[in-house]
């Protein structure tokens, strides 16, 4: 492709341009021609040099490539490892420290259970209650019954 | 040469021979220089693009009985050289700690390269000037846009031979290179 060639496909882009666009467009498809010329340049010199392709240098780098890949996994792996131990660790610390406060909760419960059905066993086996309990307990039962019977009235109505 | 060759190189069945063992060091022979200028347009590391030249010769070596013959064997190459610079570009950005090489061409050393010839030292220093900007604009480009710049105005393929190798339409094609030639211009001081 020589520079009036480059030019002309350069300018077909542009059809319809003017004076000033065209010589515009000259301009740049000379620096192409150019760049084309630096790189065509490049590659004469640097393949002419070596006539020995690389085939050996190129499996060397192809292995050493992919040594390098499965390293680099291999410390991303040990990485992901690193983190995730301590995390376990604080995982199982903290599931532990639940489970402890979840027994001692229990264990609480318990023996407040056990507490009131020593209570009531207790109060059953008064052999004599106290003397005004009977009365202060039938009043309360009084009123409850009261407030109880108005109600199922109402329900009935309705 | 390069020309002749490839030229006598259309049949299929000629280039699955030439893919032979026997005959790998004339294919290298031939198209080495082509491979080597596209990676060279496209990479700006001289030592870079020699080493992705010798590593698209042994990927076509070592898959050589894939080579159906579906496309010129000079296409397939370009392939693969293309997809190399894909590999190469995408594992830059992912290694992004590591220095840039210092053996990146620099333009202005590139432009030191341009071939002798210049009427005058005023002429060769606009030369000079004219293919560093023109090699920083390139740069520039997204990647398929400098695909295609590279392939058209570098290794003067047709818009036809791009289409098969990037396997884009040809209309497609011309878009990304009517974007590729505006970018161009406007990052070296010209209108859109």
């Amino acid at each position: 492709m020589t520079r009036e060639t480059t030019n002309r496909d350069v300018q077909e882009l542009y059809p319809e341009s003017d004076a000033a666009t065209k010589r515009d467009l000259e301009g740049l498809a000379n620096s192409i021609s150019q760049f084309r010329a630096t790189v065509h340049h490049i590659a004469t010199r640097s393949t002419d040099s070596a006539m020995d392709w690389g085939w050996e240098k190129a499996q060397v780098r192809r292995r050493s490539t992919q040594r390098r890949v499965m390293l680099e996994w291999a410390v991303a792996a040990a990485l992901c490892v690193a983190a995730l131990v301590p995390a376990v660790g604080f995982y199982r610390e903290h599931a532990a420290t639940v489970r402890a406060e979840q027994q001692a909760q229990l264990l609480k419960e318990r023996e407040a259970d056990t507490a009131l059905l020593d209570q009531v066993s207790s109060e059953l086996s008064e052999a004599e209650p106290d003397s005004m309990r009977p009365l202060a307990e039938t009043d309360a039962d009084y009123v409850s019954y009261q407030t109880t019977g108005e109600t199922e009235k109402k329900n009935g109505r309705n | 040469m390069e020309q002749i060759a490839a030229s006598e190189l259309t049949a299929p069945a000629r280039e699955q021979a030439v893919l032979d063992l026997a005959d790998f060091d004339e294919v290298v022979r031939l198209y080495r220089p082509r491979v080597f200028r596209f990676l060279l347009a496209s990479l700006r590391d001289r030592d870079v693009a020699e080493n992705l030249t010798q590593d698209c010769f042994l990927k076509a070596y070592m898959g050589r009985q894939h080579f159906r013959g579906d496309s010129s064997l000079s296409t397939w190459l370009m392939k693969i050289a293309m997809n190399l610079v894909r590999d190469h570009l995408r594992s830059k950005r992912l290694r992004f700690w590591t220095k840039t090489r210092e053996t990146a061409l620099d333009p202005v050393d590139v432009s030191d390269w341009i071939p002798d010839g210049r009427s005058s030292p005023e002429a060769e220093l606009i030369a000079r000037t004219q293919v560093a900007h023109l090699w920083n604009a390139v740069n520039e480009l997204p990647a398929k846009q400098r695909n295609v710049f590279v392939l058209r105005f570098v290794e003067e393929m047709e818009l036809k031979e791009i289409a098969e190798l990037t396997g884009m339409n040809p209309s497609t094609v011309k878009t990304h290179l009517y974007r590729a030639l505006a970018a161009v211009r406007e990052n070296m001081g010209g209108r859109r």
